[in-house]
């Protein structure tokens, strides 16, 4: 019963001091060696948060490291009791003048060793558990309960070669934790001055013995090339897989215990880079960890190349802790650096100046605007060239000028502009070219589209022009290549521009400009046209394209179908494509825009003699027209079928479209070419001897001229005989015809079907008529 | 934490008699003064929170305020034997004559903009200003040497960075060597090659 209950106590003793034991438990997470990444010790942003700890906190973790001072142990080393404790250490610290760039100075006082690590870390912005854990590993000093005065002297190991004293000029515990901060500003604020750099091959040695070689390290970041810097050693495996003993002879232990203690005892060094509460905001941490910046869009996220950090979520209570008045914008500065950039799609581009700033629509004078964002951040975008005058944004070229972006309506026009020759930054994100558009920038002739109207201009001389719709456009321009113009303030107020109309004038002529060639009228026109005497801008233009005389070789064929001559100042419509084709080459057929038709008016059909007309009130009447104007009209289906033998069609028009001077009596007979024929049945015409005609044959023969004559079949045989088509026939004489009374008669004299010709009794009256046989 | 203790109190005067009981007693009045120390000590320990530094900390949850573990106080310990070592080692007075090191070719690189070869390099066991640093290239018997000055650096001395301009160089690999001399100290880094884009 004793032992059960001596057993009993002691697992309550167990229980209970592991109960009061937890809450103190310090690492979560054994640290392990392979965790160590020789590129990425330390983030910057852990490495330079000045505000990690203030005087309080550090005092109360040195307490806590060091509960109990060994003020009075025995001597050692050389040094006797009493030792002071790190925790208990005091100074009169010097004042320290300012050092641009690297750190704000410091105050001279009796200051306590929490004091002087938290006012060295706000003056040179390095984060004072950086300088509590570089004081444990240059000399042991925060856990050392007996620490000799020599550690102090040189309690950053600044100064201290390797086997060899440490230089005098910088003894002393303050002299040491400010010089090791200023140093470590040193390395981030310019780089290119020391042994390693982030972002490069370094070849980094594992130990101060020069036989136990180097190795190659990209180094991630300016915090670790500054670790390195200041201990240019690696851990080696051996002294990796002891983390918390020794290695082997080519171990080095600076960077690794700077490394260990860190996690130990401030955790991760790894920094947060988003933040969010219970609100959907995500928060970018800036440079002073005491600031964190909204991000209101994805767009600006983007712009940052954030979208693949985790976000860490955070308790409401310590967002509130947090100065969050200021959202994320494209702007923001690096660590030390004073320069504004310009963030897009992950690159940032410097801005040289405030003026520079503003021209790009942007205000850098205002700290709320502009983000100080930690290396964590900054580092992984690409730095581009300073901010320029020119931006190219949505395949647009656009000049810069007082917080406006100017549109080249043509980019290939830049070598035109003032701003020949100079650098194109390439915006990918809206929000960095949401400048309002300036006046567009065109300098030769150029044809654009106002995209905001849908309005087309051309541009020549300075001057605009516009047109009254897109058909006149066409005529004007083939469309080839017309820019399109979204950004310039002619998308909100149109350029003063002047109407092109259909056609130009250029000294006494006067033409349209069509699509692809410029059509020269052959006489005046009352269409509205523009003189190239006061817009001589116009000139080029209205020259570039292949000139068409037109005139009554021409037929003019507009887009709905309407074939027109022109005669006279008028055009006269082709009444039929047979009538086309009869009068007119393949290659006279010349397309024309509907536009043309202003350039006069439209008069009636133009036919030409020969043809035959069907008006349409004439009941079914039809007549042939003859070269005077006048319709003849035909008595029978004989005569029209003579007649169909030369075209074989017929114009259907009414009488009101047809030029006639009045209607005639068609006789089978007319005049061509001065001589006149006699019209038979199958469309041949025999011709008749002038002899036999009297003066009355010019009222009877029809005069037919023009094309018409060489589609008559002439038939050559010589006429012996008339015959009516009321039987009577006739003897041609020669100088008369004269009837014959028989059948007989007409036989014995040698008629016959080759020798006589048939004609209309019509006809009679254009002969002279002797006495019967 | 407290109530588990009063948990196990009822249990074990269940489980016990008077003086036992007696004896329970007195182990749980221990505990729970053990309880209300810690507390109290973790009070004390709790930064205060009401000057205006403080309010500019951030909390600060992954603090391990723990005293040193053994292995900490071991570490303080060894450095000091470390220290008298060191200063034994001092008293013995400095090497005669010219001390042999090896400086460490420790970055290279092209410039982004000019493509210049830009080379740093250091030597460790010397802390000295006015040595002189000598780069050497060398590819296909072309060589080029280049020199700066040697200034101490926070614990070593470190050669001004080498700058090649990319009109001396010509593609490829070269094979470059840092050389160090001084009144005090000589000695030639390994060969590093380098490629010249």
């Amino acid at each position: 019963m004793r032992v059960r209950l001596r057993l009993r106590l002691a697992v309550l003793a167990v229980v209970a001091a592991t109960l009061v034991a937890m809450p103190f438990s310090g690492t979560t997470q054994a640290l392990s060696g392979s965790q160590f990444q020789p590129g990425r010790i330390i983030d910057d942003a852990i490495f330079f948060n000045s505000g990690a700890m203030n005087t309080a906190t550090i005092q109360a973790f040195l307490n806590a490291k060091v509960p109990v001072c060994d003020t009075n142990h025995a001597p050692g080393g050389g040094f006797s009791a009493p030792f002071i404790c790190l925790k208990d250490f005091r100074q009169d610290t010097p004042a320290r003048d300012v050092s641009p760039g690297l750190c704000n100075g410091f105050g001279a006082g009796n200051k306590s060793a929490a004091q002087i690590i938290f006012e060295v870390a706000q003056s040179c912005g390095v984060n004072p558990q950086v300088l509590i854990v570089l004081l444990q590993k240059e000399q042991g000093l925060v856990t050392d309960t007996w620490p000799w005065p020599t550690q102090y002297r040189s309690a950053t190991g600044y100064g201290c070669p390797d086997g060899s004293p440490c230089d005098a000029e910088f003894y002393g515990f303050f002299n040491q934790v400010y010089s090791a901060a200023k140093q470590y500003k040193r390395y981030a604020m310019n780089p290119n001055n020391y042994n390693y750099r982030a972002g490069f091959n370094n070849n980094i040695p594992w130990h101060p013995n020069g036989a136990c070689g180097t190795s190659n390290v990209f180094i991630d970041n300016k915090a670790t090339a500054g670790l390195y810097n200041y201990t240019p050693y690696r851990p080696n495996d051996a002294a990796l897989n002891n983390l918390y003993s020794t290695g082997d002879g080519c171990s080095s232990y600076g960077n690794r215990n700077f490394w260990r203690y860190f996690n130990d005892w401030f955790g991760t060094t790894f920094g947060t880079v988003l933040i969010k509460g219970s609100g959907p905001t995500v928060f970018v941490r800036g440079s002073n960890s005491s600031v964190a910046y909204g991000i209101p869009s994805g767009e600006i996220m983007r712009n940052y190349r954030l979208g693949g950090i985790p976000v860490t979520g955070v308790s409401d209570s310590y967002l509130s802790t947090l100065n969050t008045s200021s959202m994320l914008t494209t702007l923001y500065k690096r660590p030390l650096d004073q320069t504004v950039f310009l963030a897009d799609s992950g690159t940032g581009y410097g801005i040289p100046s405030g003026a520079q700033c503003t021209k790009w629509g942007r205000t850098c004078s205002i700290p709320s605007l502009i983000a100080d964002l930690p290396y964590a951040v900054t580092d992984p975008m690409t730095v581009g060239p300073p901010l320029g005058n020119l931006m190219m944004f949505d395949n647009t070229l656009f000049a810069l000028e007082s917080g406006a972006k100017r549109p080249f309506i043509d980019r290939n026009e830049q070598p035109l502009s003032p701003w020949a020759g100079q650098g194109i930054i390439t915006i990918i994100s809206p929000v960095n070219a949401a400048q309002s558009g300036g006046q567009a920038l065109i300098y030769d002739r150029k044809f654009l589209k106002v995209m905001g109207t849908g309005s087309i201009y051309y541009h020549s001389g300075g001057s605009y022009f516009t047109f009254s719709g897109f058909e006149n456009f066409k005529n004007w321009w083939d469309g080839s290549v017309v820019m399109s113009d979204k950004y310039s303030t002619f998308n909100s107020s149109p350029p003063a521009a002047t109407i092109l109309p259909g056609f130009a004038t250029t000294g006494s002529e006067t033409s349209m400009v069509g699509s692809k060639n410029r059509l020269v009228l052959p006489g005046s026109t009352t269409a509205p046209s523009i003189n190239t005497t006061t817009y001589p801008q116009l000139t080029n233009l209205i020259q570039s394209k292949p000139v068409v005389t037109v005139n009554d070789t021409k037929a003019l064929a507009f887009p709905n179908g309407a074939i027109v001559t022109v005669r006279g100042n008028t055009f006269r419509p082709i009444p039929t494509l047979a009538d086309l084709r009869l009068l007119f080459a393949a290659d006279s057929v010349i397309p024309v825009p509907m536009a043309f038709l202003e350039a006069y008016p439209v008069g009636k059909l133009f036919v030409t003699s020969g043809r035959v007309v069907k008006p349409n009130e004439a009941g079914g009447s039809m007549y042939l027209y003859g070269s005077d104007n006048y319709l003849w009209a035909l008595g029978n289906l004989g005569e029209l079928s003579s007649s169909l033998a030369w075209t074989n069609s017929v114009i259907n028009a009414p009488f009101n479209v047809i030029e006639h001077q009045g209607i005639k009596i068609f006789a089978s007979m007319m005049k061509m070419n001065g001589n006149y024929y006699a019209v038979q049945p199958n469309g041949a015409v025999r011709q008749l001897a002038g002899t036999l005609l009297s003066a009355n044959k010019d009222n009877i023969a029809m005069p037919v001229t023009d094309v018409i004559t060489s589609k008559v079949a002439n038939d050559t045989r010589p006429v012996g005989f008339i015959r009516l088509d009321n039987g009577t026939i006739f003897k041609v004489e020669s100088s008369s015809i004269r009837p014959i009374g028989a059948l007989s008669t007409y036989f014995s004299l040698g008629g016959n079907g080759a020798n006589t010709i048939h004609m209309s009794v019509k006809a009679v009256s254009a002969f002279n008529v002797g006495s019967p046989l | 934490m407290i109530r588990f203790i009063v948990v196990m109190a009822v249990w074990m005067k269940k489980k016990a008699t008077p003086s036992k009981r007696r004896l329970w007693g007195a182990i749980i009045l221990i505990a729970l003064l053990l309880v209300a120390a810690v507390l109290a000590w973790s009070m004390l320990m709790k930064p205060a929170a009401n000057t205006d530094q403080d309010k500019k900390a951030l909390p600060s949850p992954t603090v391990n305020y723990n005293p040193a573990t053994e292995q900490e106080k071991a570490d303080s310990e060894q450095h000091k034997k470390e220290l008298e070592q060191k200063a034994k080692q001092e008293q013995a007075g400095p090497q005669l004559g010219v001390k042999s090191v090896i400086p460490i070719i420790s970055s290279w690189g092209q410039a982004p903009d000019q493509k210049d070869l830009e080379v740093a390099a250091f030597i460790p066991g010397s802390y000295e200003d006015g040595g002189t640093c000598t780069l050497t290239l060398v590819k296909a018997g072309a060589v080029i040497t280049k020199t700066t000055a040697g200034h101490k650096d926070v614990n070593r001395t470190s050669c001004a960075r080498f700058i090649v301009p990319y009109g001396e160089l010509t593609t490829g690999t070269w094979e470059a060597t840092v050389g160090y001399g001084s009144a005090t100290a000589k000695g030639t880094s390994a060969k590093q090659q380098m490629e010249v884009r």
